[in-house]
């Protein structure tokens, strides 16, 4: 198990490596001087100048990558161009709204998709199946962003309920705060507990029909206890992987969220980042969200390794 | 102890198995052959109370004096697991894969004898080596994948006798199973059923499997049962052509050469009327136009057939 | 009811296809002719079927040159990934060893990287416009069909007539060419349509966000944009496109599954 766990963390760090390598190649190597790109064709030579200096365009290309990944490596993003600031202390301040936005989708799709999941499977073929079927079908099939208008549409500018974007902050108080980031996880969690429910829905379907489940009703348990105590555990591994699989859409949603709500996160960040030019914010965000992700599915790798106990043997 | 009357199981309001009778006290035993989709397997979810929710059984099943088929599902699930236990075919399958055995083993002493954590796993142990796993201790806390083939058949026994009961189900136990290992867990089937006195069915495809354990024997074809008496009698003189038949495509069987018998089991909703096995049957003739009744040929034994007397 | 979902899911994906294909030849009015003087108007006019944007801009016209706009998009970044994916799933499964193990942890870099923050990073350097959208969708696109490629094709790789091949002595490209394409096709083409209706909403995010089709050909995704500013006075502005991107999405997913059933019922799995 230890054996795993370290060459899980090792293609990990492999893997965030080459990411950064993709970043870097792209960011600092492709538009040939960065500066240039930052500052556009009119700027004065000795601004240009002075950016290219803060920058280290007059180092190799390896000085200054190693520079960067050196500096993520310690928490030192670097200086933001257009802001004038720590990029690390820029990215602390969007985290606090970005990762309870997600935190708070994950739950709320969860909490959705798991008993509706077992709900269609439960009245497997009769009518709550087929609702739940079509509607996770319609779920899958609308853009997260137009669920946000339509969720402003409805709570905001209709019932007056809540607010229609922008984010108070925490000063301002955890009520406000959570206020205002209710729809914008409901916009994100709608289409992400359609394809849960499918997933949950098929998989609780498989576990009843094995044969192991048998085994426990003619142990004596009800069908429910069999499902629970046999079925539940099994059931979880797709499902856990599905969770994991969909990140990547949830950074992306949480990106084009962030924007229809004007809540100020790391999405909304690496939008203003690209509009003022700023390849330095740029692809510090960029890393760390794709950081995110992989992060994310080597848990979930983990994770289900606990949870199926095949899985130890074959990789110890 | 077990008194089954008339049970016959239909499917989507398909008849799967015709009425059967047979009446077993304890300490007895009964093979049921046949091939697959002769309703062997029906017989014993039926004997269980797991029916799958398209079929359905009418007729009588008592045990210990109460009719399963009447029951509620809290008082099946009182008696499944505790009176009645039983052996599934595929050991892989039906071992959650995702538990210890051990856990499984305890999983219905807790449920049924109300026993602690704690003692559930010492009777757990004890039970696992009363199946003769070797090194019992030490592989409670593996999981099924762990285990070979034979060993995880082993536990499957050690979960159906967990708490004691007094009928014991065995539907294939064998045939998911290595040649070799096939005759260790029939002796172990026998063994522990005698050692503690209870009642055996067991459902094979083998007439083989069933000629070595069980003392009475009932051949089902396509539903209906179409002879049944003791096992020795029936295998030595079988007087019906598909018992018969079945015998002969035994190997190592007394005539020699291996036979077969011609066609397969008809469908379900595609079986002839009149004597259902006519289309593979060397003696059909008119007669067999009419469905042949089961017959008392001698004290025990009956045959379903309107050419009983022409066998050899 | 399995069917249900197969004609459904083609009368759909046909709909929008005639939409593209049509807005080609004609649209009730020039999708971007504005007219100040018809601002605003309410769905149902005689004139204006779906109503007018903010400039005038007759709906319907724009949702129809969008269909065209969007499917092409979505077909161009499917087709790079297809064609990428497909070709390096295939060389995995034949040659294994190091490019498998290499293709493997190259997909999980690309993975890291969704459509969205691919677009945004390239739109620093290529700037925005379709062409960005096709790269940042389509790469996305690659890891996904080298594994869909990989997964069918090392299970031809099994079959006992691939054996027999390669013991007549034919090469492993000979192989995947004759034995394992035509066997994966139908994968291939389910994966397609799935990947087709993803294309269509991770297009319609980048055009939200400005970084996709830029004007003046008209997108559903900027519509959608634009309507936010007057969400309060013309809801229908942000109603239609949003229902145009769902039903295409809808009926291609539609379409893929129907395929997939239709094709290889024991291939029915979420994924």
């Amino acid at each position: 198990m230890a054996l795993f766990l370290a060459r899980r963390l090792a293609t990990m760090l492999a893997t965030l490596m080459a990411a950064s390598v993709v970043l870097f190649l792209v960011l600092d190597i492709l538009p040939g001087d960065p500066a240039l790109v930052m500052l556009g064709t009119e700027a004065q030579a000795d601004t240009l100048a002075a950016l290219r200096r803060q920058m280290g365009l007059d180092q190799p290309a390896l000085t200054r990558y190693l520079a960067w990944i050196g500096g993520v490596a310690v928490g030192d993003f670097g200086l933001s161009y257009t802001w004038r600031l720590p990029v690390a202390g820029l990215i602390l301040d969007r985290m606090a709204v970005t990762v309870p936005l997600a935190a708070l989708a994950i739950v709320i799709s969860t909490a959705i998709a798991i008993p509706a999941g077992v709900l269609a499977a439960a009245s497997h073929g009769r009518a709550a199946d087929w609702v739940i079927i079509a509607a996770s079908q319609i779920g899958v099939a609308v853009p997260n962003f137009w669920i946000g208008i339509l969720l402003v549409l409805g709570f905001s500018i209709g019932l007056g309920w809540l607010p229609s974007g922008g984010f108070p902050g925490w000063e301002a108080g955890v009520g406000p705060a959570i206020a205002a980031l209710i729809l914008p996880s409901l916009a994100l969690a709608l289409p992400q507990a359609a394809i849960l429910a499918r997933v949950t829905r098929s998989s609780v379907l498989e576990v009843v029909g094995e044969d192991y489940i048998r085994t426990a009703r003619a142990k004596g348990l009800s069908r429910s206890q069999a499902l629970w105590r046999h079925g539940l555990r099994n059931a979880l591994i797709p499902i856990v992987t599905i969770i994991g699989l969909q990140f990547p859409v949830l950074i992306a949603g949480a990106i084009l969220i962030e924007n229809v709500f004007a809540l100020p996160g790391l999405g909304r960040l690496i939008f203003q980042a690209l509009g003022q030019r700023d390849l330095i914010v740029l692809k510090d965000v960029a890393l760390l969200l794709a950081g995110l992700v992989i992060l994310v599915n080597s848990l979930v790798d983990i994770t289900y390794t606990l949870i199926d106990p095949r899985l130890r043997g074959r990789v110890a | 102890m077990l008194d089954v009357r008339d049970l016959a199981i239909a499917i989507n309001g398909m008849p799967a198995l015709e009425p059967v009778s047979f009446s077993l006290a304890r300490g007895q035993s009964l093979g049921i052959v046949g091939e697959s989709g002769s309703g062997k397997s029906l017989l014993a979810l039926a004997l269980i109370g797991l029916l799958p929710p398209a079929a359905k059984a009418t007729g009588v099943i008592d045990f210990e004096g109460r009719d399963l088929l009447t029951l509620d599902e809290a008082a099946l699930c009182q008696i499944r697991g505790a009176s009645i236990g039983m052996v599934f075919q595929e050991p892989m399958t039906a071992l959650n894969p995702a538990q210890p055995i051990g856990r499984q083993v305890a999983e219905g002493l807790v449920l049924h004898r109300g026993l602690d954590r704690m003692g559930a796993a010492a009777e757990a142990l004890r039970l696992l080596e009363r199946v003769r796993i070797p090194g019992a201790a030490g592989r409670m806390a593996q999981y099924p994948h762990e285990l070979s083939g034979g060993q995880r058949q082993r536990v499957g026994i050690a979960i159906a006798l967990a708490c004691q009961p007094t009928l014991l189900l065995a539907d294939e136990p064998t045939t998911a199973l290595d040649v070799t290992v096939q005759a260790e867990i029939l002796d172990l089937l026998a063994d522990l059923a005698a050692e503690d006195g209870l009642a055996l069915v067991l459902i094979s495809h083998d007439l083989g499997v069933v000629a070595t354990t069980t003392a009475r024997v009932m051949v089902l074809y396509a539903g209906q049962c179409v002879e049944t008496g003791p096992t020795a009698d029936v295998l030595a003189n079988p007087r019906h052509p598909y018992t018969a038949g079945l015998l002969r495509a035994m190997p190592g069987a007394a005539g020699a050469r291996l036979q077969t018998i011609p066609g397969s089991v008809p469908p379900l909703g595609q079986r002839p009327t009149g004597c259902s096995f006519r289309d593979r049957c060397g003696l059909a003739d008119a007669a067999c136009a009419e469905r042949p009744d089961l017959i008392a040929v001698a004290p025990g034994r009956h045959v379903a057939c309107h050419h009983r007397d022409q066998l050899p | 009811m399995k069917r249900t979902a197969l004609w459904l899911g083609a009368a759909l994906t046909t709909i929008v296809v005639a939409m593209a294909l049509v807005a080609q030849a004609w649209t009730p009015h020039a999708p971007n002719r504005m007219n100040m003087r018809a601002r605003f108007v309410a769905p149902g006019d005689p004139v204006h079927w779906l109503g007018t944007d903010h400039f005038g801009r007759d709906i319907t016209s724009m949702i129809l040159a969008g269909a065209w706009q969007s499917l092409h998009v979505a077909v161009l970044a499917v087709a790079l990934g297809l064609g990428v994916g497909v070709a390096l799933g295939l060389a995995a499964a034949a040659r294994r060893g190091a490019i498998d193990a290499v293709l493997m942890r190259a997909n999980d870099v690309v993975f890291a990287f969704p459509a969205v923050l691919s677009a945004l990073v390239l739109a620093a350097v290529l700037g925005a416009g379709a062409h960005t959208a096709v790269i940042a969708i389509g790469v996305f696109n690659i890891p996904v069909f080298a594994r869909v490629a990989r997964a069918g094709a090392l299970q031809i790789w099994a079959r006992d007539y691939v054996v027999a091949a390669r013991a007549a002595g034919r090469g492993w490209l000979g192989i995947t060419v004759i034995h394992v394409l035509p066997n994966i096709a139908g994968l291939l083409v389910v994966q397609a349509t799935i990947q087709l209706a993803l294309a269509i909403l991770a297009e319609a995010g980048l055009s939200f966000l400005g970084v996709g089709i830029q004007p003046p050909a008209p997108s559903w995704g900027r519509m959608l944009s634009d309507a936010q500013t007057y969400l309060d006075r013309a809801p229908h502005l942000a109603l239609v496109p949003g229902a145009a991107i769902a039903l295409a999405v809808f009926g291609l997913n539609l379409l893929g599954d129907g395929l997939r059933d239709w094709l290889d019922p024991k291939l029915r799995r979420t994924r």
